[in-house]
């Protein structure tokens, strides 16, 4: 196998870009279409689980796996550098994983034009492939770059009602002009360093062996961080999230937020400026507590299932936000599993809203109500998915909210810990308040509009195939969370400065066991509270 | 962790029922269900055994174990919440029984003419029993995760059993790559002291208050219904209850309205499309206004462009004359001269 | 006597058969009969080019020529210019052998105008006497001017080249000004000579002032603010296919000149005429993508972004020689590359008489020539600077450049200004993938009722037909698709050649100082 583990990557990212070729020369008759996509993204997923399979055997020493380094263009020196760490290798399996789903949630619902679809579709997956690989500066930001592009043609041209163009526009400046700065980061690190090798930055890194005032460190660190943000989004930067999931289509929606900006953060902004960040971190926690509460009460007063769907998509994100920059063990690794969590449990309520939408034509659900009884199936699925998506106990998003907030409360970056822990966690109930609300009105309530006019099938064969594997992911990631996070583990203790060591026998880990035992308190309170929202 | 069993269950069991009386969530309107729905029925008793804590099932153990560790907390405090959790797992197990006995027991309170007719002719086997008409067991695709869920939250204590009765607890340590809280929190528990015996008494202690609400739900709701209401129908304490505290109305008033009339008007309106939208418009307002004025340049006179270029060349000749000037005399030395030389 | 003989004869040899192959043509024109197409001509013309670009390549073997009494300069850095010149030129021909079909197109002038202008720019390119320079500049202006208003019978064209010329021998006078005031100062018009002078001479404000003048002169040319004003109108009302050579090819020609000026002959002055070239880079680049956002004309759209791209490559005159040189001589390739694709789509879509101009018309463009739509956008995304296109890399050259000397704010604000510019350019691609007015379906029962047809589709068939036969301008697009693209994926062995070749013209000592620099003492 060794001889696969050393070009395991590249072809993972020649795969659909191979698929995506032959699409476009493929003619768009019958379903030839999807099922070549189908067959790609198959093949594709397929060979991202060899990098689960083989992860340990293939690590380096310097903590990547499947490395693959070559020069690409000599001066500058860019090399066509490609490996994964503990995260990525998640992140490109559940790329891998989603990207047949989003196709099959594709199959009816893309009518017209599916050359292009299809095309586009693979090409963003290879590009956001390509952006979890890479581990040269310059490649990254050019899959980072170049993931923006299929994406806004696919708003622009599948959108749903007329404000598509804008909305596709107003996604690509939102990325861009950040991203824009964040070359001018990347030049000033090249610049300063002579490379865009990660590992070697890294490495500079923990030797504090980056030249340059430390002013300029800070610029540069803002540069890169407010490319992310506005990415990921963090809160009051996501004027472009909600625009952009209600017009793209669900297959391009599964994919849009969340992951790349989250990554990179993690890789980069924390990787090379860890100073930095910690030093920011407080802001980054507060914006995370707000936007949690701040995107589950606007979620709460949507009317539209894409809109509410997005806000949620915000407060869940922000959960990572607040995770991962409380800088404690916990809450980075609950914040690197709920990245993974909300592809799953986000991309399973975007497959489940896309279904409805395929069947009622609305995701209006003032015209929807009372499906109950006519889509057994479908109700029983959305429920699971809202289930997980609250984070009911024993499904993955529990582990993830519940290794978050006890993160956070132990955090000793923030002033007020336990402040903007209590605010997140009204985040929760607010957010199980919106998602049953949302199934009460669509599945329970009266007869609407819509739902009186038309008739229609419970899910079909196909549906049911691109949502199980989902639903079993619920409980699979929320039993089975340490196989998981045992990968995330390693980038959070080097992230934290601690090491592994034996449970709880010196002195000190006697003072953060009580630390532990409040959080563990806290969080309980938290669960609680949050069953008596489930309860009403 | 293993709350998620039976509260899923539950959740599940209930939908169940719900489905069976084709949507009829009132409970006093159930009744004598277990005949109709006998799948339903064992899981949700397993549900309801497994939440009110009776041994040998899941509740027990993670209620027990939650108690304990409250009990056995450094404070005072402690003692406090160990009491106040005794007293609601009693009530937990009180309503629980309730519902149960309301629900399958008893007379049957559902009226066919009341239930949707969505499911009118499925039974069709089962004419002679008009009464029971449209009444059923659900689908074998709601029943088959209550089964599941119903033997997990059974057995799914187990893994759980504290070493006071002899197991090891699996779960603890089952997530310890996670939480390595657990392990340090239980040593720190060791250290203090905190007999086996004490966890057993406790344990008993639990044992004794869910059997109370077992035996307080059989006697109000089974073997004399409608004796607490009328007993204690005056009093105002029943009334209370029976309004549910008035919790619900002030949730309404004092939370759910102002929490949507402020996501609506606070969120939304102001910050949503005020701040974070506004921030952008503001951003590509000002710049299509730059943009409209540099169009104003272009005015298609052939002698206004020469005035461009010619002012152009003028303003370069001046810079240029003005910064020589400034190198070679000590007169303006002082001013800015080169804007982007930062060598 | 024989030997430099020789050397004049071999240093100017493209320029002698691009000339021989123009006067050719000129007699061919009238032998053809009047009915008769004009083709063949412009396949004489393509030909000549090609042995032009081929002889071109070949001097590179020969090593640095100087020939002339030294006042022409052959070396890896024109040649680099020629060749991209030479190339943007075959592109364009290929692209006009059917735009300019036709009776009474006079399309043989135009293959010859072509041929000229090459000549002059080619000669602009190797040259290194300001009067040589002086020479190819006329040259290639007055031939562009001519061809500005080559849609006669329309009066925006006839008025974009009378105001083209105007505005240009007034831009030219400058020019001459500063060769005259550089005479002045220096006692000599040869860069060599220049160079070193310079440091002695008597009078530096007097060459202060030549430089200045030199830079409005050439900063006419490149269209960079604020010199720009000519250019919305004159690439509005020229035709397709010539905009999109004269937007490229006399700018890398002046570009070459320029670099050459200031860096070997004007190098003592450098931080002076830095400064100037930042101020007016980053005007350029504002003014250029801000007008370029309400336009609502593409080809006026296009004349304002290419007042941006000016700003981009100026920037690169901040940086240190070898790379600013290299970053520029880059730059002006790509662009190239991407600009004469985008024109030559232009000219396919809008047809000679140019009915479909505005962006609307664009709407809807990718449902019926999915093909076209495809290069168009992948030009326009070169131009917005997205990775894996040529465009890219020059942005990431310049401004890597650029801050290696430390100007962060002027990268800063020269990526910013990309942000900025990619409004307009991604309007325009999102409009060709969006339906008029639709919604988009949602079912398939919906969606086979809702099949575009003519009516929805805001796209009017008119010229896009014929142009889909149009087998010449097809292999030209092919190629300027191939070009982006490859300069985008392996931009490593045209970098390398511009690399050598800015070697070649940077003055002596600065070649090391590129490897020298010190990482601490950038802030």
């Amino acid at each position: 196998m060794n001889s696969v583990n050393g070009i395991v990557l590249t072809l993972i990212l020649l795969t659909p870009l191979a698929g995506a070729v032959l699409l476009a020369l493929l003619p768009d008759r019958g379903r030839i279409q999807q099922w070549t996509a189908l067959a790609v993204t198959l093949v594709t997923f397929a060979l991202t689980l060899h990098l689960p399979a083989y992860f340990h055997g293939a690590q380096g020493s310097n903590g990547f796996a499947f490395e693959q380094s070559r020069p690409w263009i000599p001066a500058p020196l860019i090399r066509y550098h490609l490996g994964v760490d503990g995260l990525s290798m998640w992140l490109i399996v559940l790329s891998g994983l989603l990207a047949p789903l989003g196709v099959l949630a594709s199959w009816n619902a893309i009518s017209t034009r599916r050359k292009l679809f299809y095309t586009l579709f693979l090409l963003q997956q290879v590009a956001m492939l390509g952006v979890f690989a890479s581990l040269d500066l310059f490649l990254y930001y050019a899959f980072w770059e170049l993931a923006l592009v299929p994406m806004t043609i696919l708003i622009a041209t599948f959108g749903r009602t007329e404000q598509r163009r804008r909305a596709a526009i107003k996604y690509f400046l939102y990325a861009f002009i950040p991203s824009a700065l964040l070359l001018v980061g990347i030049l000033w690190l090249y610049t300063a360093t002579g490379t865009f090798q990660v590992p070697r930055l890294l490495a500079m890194t923990a030797q504090h062996a980056i030249p340059g005032s430390s002013h300029a460190m800070w610029l540069a660190s803002l540069a890169f961080l407010f490319a992310f943000a506005v990415k990921v989004p963090i809160f009051p930067l996501h004027g472009w999230l909600s625009d952009a999931i209600s017009e793209a289509p669900t297959a391009a929606v599964m994919v849009l937020a969340g992951k790349l900006g989250l990554y990179s953060i993690l890789r980069f902004s924390f990787g090379i400026f860890p100073e930095q960040s910690r030093h920011i971190a407080p802001l980054f926690i507060i914006l995370g507590a707000i936007g949690i509460v701040y995107g589950a009460c606007t979620a709460l007063v949507q009317d539209d299932l894409k809109r509410m769907a997005a806000y949620s998509t915000l407060g869940h994100l922000s959960f990572c936000t607040l995770g991962i920059f409380s800088f404690t063990l916990a809450g980075l690794d609950g914040g690197m599993y709920q990245i993974l969590n909300h592809g799953i449990s986000g991309g399973a309520l975007f497959l489940l809203m896309g279904f409805l939408y395929e069947r009622y034509g609305t995701y209006d659900m003032r015209n929807l109500g009372g499906l109950a009884g006519r889509l057994p199936w479908m109700v029983t699925l959305f429920i699971v998915t809202a289930l997980s998506n609250v984070g009911l106990p024993m499904l993955n998003s529990f582990v993830g909210e519940f290794l978050v907030l006890s993160g956070s409360a132990q955090t000793t970056l923030s002033r007020h810990p336990m402040l903007w822990t209590a605010v997140a966690t009204t985040g929760v109930i607010f957010s199980a308040a919106y998602l049953l609300t949302m199934i009460q009105r669509v599945f329970y309530a009266d007869l609407g509009h819509a739902s009186v006019q038309r008739t229609a099938p419970d899910l079909s064969a196909r549906e049911h195939m691109a949502l199980w594997p989902l639903a079993l992911l619920f409980v699979v990631m929320g039993v089975c969370s340490p196989y998981f996070t045992r990968t995330l583990d390693v980038l959070s203790r080097q992230y934290t400065g601690t090491t592994m060591q034996p449970t709880g026998t010196t002195a000190s880990a006697d003072r953060s066991g009580i630390e532990l035992v409040q959080a563990t308190q806290l969080t309980t309170r938290a669960v609680q509270l949050r069953d008596k929202g489930d309860r009403r | 962790m293993t709350q998620a069993f039976f509260k899923a269950l539950l959740f599940l069991a209930a939908g169940s029922v719900i489905h069976a009386l084709s949507g009829e969530q009132d409970m006093r309107k159930m009744g004598g269900m277990w005949r109709r729905t006998p799948v339903t029925f064992w899981t949700m008793t397993a549900g309801v055994i497994a939440i009110a804590g009776v041994p040998p099932f899941a509740g027990f153990f993670s209620k027990d174990e939650i108690l304990y560790r409250t009990f056995a907390s450094p404070s005072h405090l402690g003692l406090l919440l160990w009491a106040i959790g005794l007293l609601t797992a009693g009530l937990t197990s009180f309503y629980m029984f309730r519902l149960w006995f309301k629900t399958f027991f008893g007379a049957e309170r559902f009226h066919e003419s009341d239930l949707g007719q969505v499911h009118a002719g499925e039974n069709e086997h089962d004419e002679g029993q008009a009464h029971a008409h449209g009444v059923h067991e659900s689908p074998w695709v709601m029943l088959l995760p209550l089964v599941v869920l119903g033997v997990l939250s059974l057995v799914g204590g187990w893994v759980g059993i504290p070493q006071a009765l002899g197991g090891a607890n699996h779960f603890e340590h089952f997530l310890d790559p996670v939480f390595a809280s657990t392990a340090m929190q239980e040593n720190a528990l060791n250290a203090d002291g905190v007999s086996h015996r004490l966890e057993l008494s406790l344990a008993l202690a639990s044992v004794v208050t869910a059997l109370l609400g077992f035996a307080a739900a059989y006697v109000f709701y089974y073997k004399k219904p409608g004796t607490l209401g009328q007993r204690t129908a005056g009093s105002g304490l029943y009334r209370l209850v029976a309004a549910k505290y008035y919790v619900d109305e002030i949730y309404q008033a004092f939370i759910v309205t102002p929490v949507y009339f402020a996501s609506r008007m606070l969120l939304i309106w102001a910050i949503d499309s005020g701040l974070v939208n506004g921030t952008g418009a503001a951003a590509a307002w000002l710049t299509r206004t730059a943009g409209e004025g540099t169009r104003r340049m272009q005015s298609g006179n052939l002698r206004s462009y020469a005035g461009w270029l010619a002012g152009g060349a003028a303003a370069v000749l001046l810079l240029m004359t003005y910064t020589s000037l400034a190198r070679h005399s000590t007169l303006v030395q002082h001013l800015p001269v080169n804007l982007f030389d930062h060598r | 006597m024989l030997q430099t003989m020789s050397n004049n004869l071999l240093a100017l040899l493209p320029e002698y058969i691009l000339t021989v192959t123009g006067v050719v043509i000129m007699l061919l024109e009238p032998v053809l009969p009047a009915h008769r197409s004009r083709r063949p001509l412009g396949w004489v013309s393509i030909a000549g080019m090609a042995a032009a670009i081929g002889v071109s390549f070949w001097q590179l073997q020969l090593g640095i020529m100087t020939a002339f009494s030294n006042s022409v300069r052959v070396d890896s850095y024109s040649v680099f210019f020629q060749v991209v010149i030479g190339l943007t030129a075959v592109a364009t021909l290929l692209s006009s052998l059917h735009f300019f079909d036709g009776p009474k197109s006079n399309a043989g002038e135009f293959y010859v105008l072509v041929c000229f202008g090459t000549v002059g720019m080619m000669l602009m390119s190797c040259s290194t006497e300001l009067l040589m320079v002086f020479v190819g500049l006329e040259i290639s202006s007055i031939a562009t001017y001519i061809m500005a208003g080559f849609r006669k019978n329309q009066a925006s064209s006839t008025e974009s080249s009378l105001k083209y010329f105007l505005l240009g021998s007034f831009a030219t006078a400058f020019f001459l000004y500063g060769i005259a005031l550089t005479f002045g100062a220096t006692g000599s018009t040869n860069l060599s000579v220049i160079a070193g002078a310079l440091s002695s001479t008597q009078t530096p404000v007097l060459a202060i002032l030549a430089v200045a003048m030199i830079i409005i002169g050439i900063g006419f040319k490149v269209s960079a603010a604020p010199f720009h004003v000519w250019t919305p109108d004159v690439y509005q009302g020229a035709p397709a296919p010539v905009v999109g050579f004269m937007s490229t090819a006399p700018k890398a020609a002046a570009f070459a000149v320029l670099l050459r000026i200031l860096f070997s002959g004007y190098a003592v002055y450098e931080p002076r005429w830095q400064s100037l070239l930042a101020i007016i880079s980053v005007l350029s680049m504002c003014i250029g993508n801000l007008g370029a956002l309400s336009q609502r004309d593409v080809k006026r759209m296009l004349a304002y972004s290419s007042i941006a791209h000016a700003g981009y490559l100026i920037a690169a005159f901040t940086a240190l020689p070898t790379d600013g040189i290299a970053a520029a001589a880059f730059y002006s390739a790509s662009y190239a590359a991407t600009n004469v694709g985008a024109f030559i789509v232009i000219s396919m879509v809008s047809g000679r008489e140019e009915r479909l101009r505005s962006g609307e018309d664009y709407t809807g463009l990718a449902l019926r020539h999915p093909g076209l739509a495809a290069a168009f956008s992948f030009f326009l995304l070169s131009m917005i600077g997205i990775p894996f296109t040529a465009g890219f890399f020059g942005k990431f050259y310049v401004f890597t450049a650029v801050m290696q000397t430390g100007h962060t704010k002027l990268a800063i604000i020269g990526l910013l200004n990309s942000g900025v510019a990619c409004f307009y350019y991604l309007r325009l691609i999102v409009r060709m993938y969006s339906r008029q007015g639709a919604v988009a379906a949602f079912t398939a029962e919906q969606s086979t009722a809702r099949l575009p047809s003519s009516q929805q589709v805001g796209f009017v068939e008119t010229h896009a037909i014929e142009a889909g036969r149009d087998v010449p301008a097809l292999l030209a697009l092919a190629g300027a698709l191939m070009a982006t693209l490859w300069l985008g994926v392996a931009p490593g062995r045209v970098l390398s050649l511009a690399q050598t070749a800015a070697v070649a013209t940077a003055p002596v000592g600065t070649a090391t100082q590129h490897t020298a620099y010190d990482p601490a003492a950038l802030r």
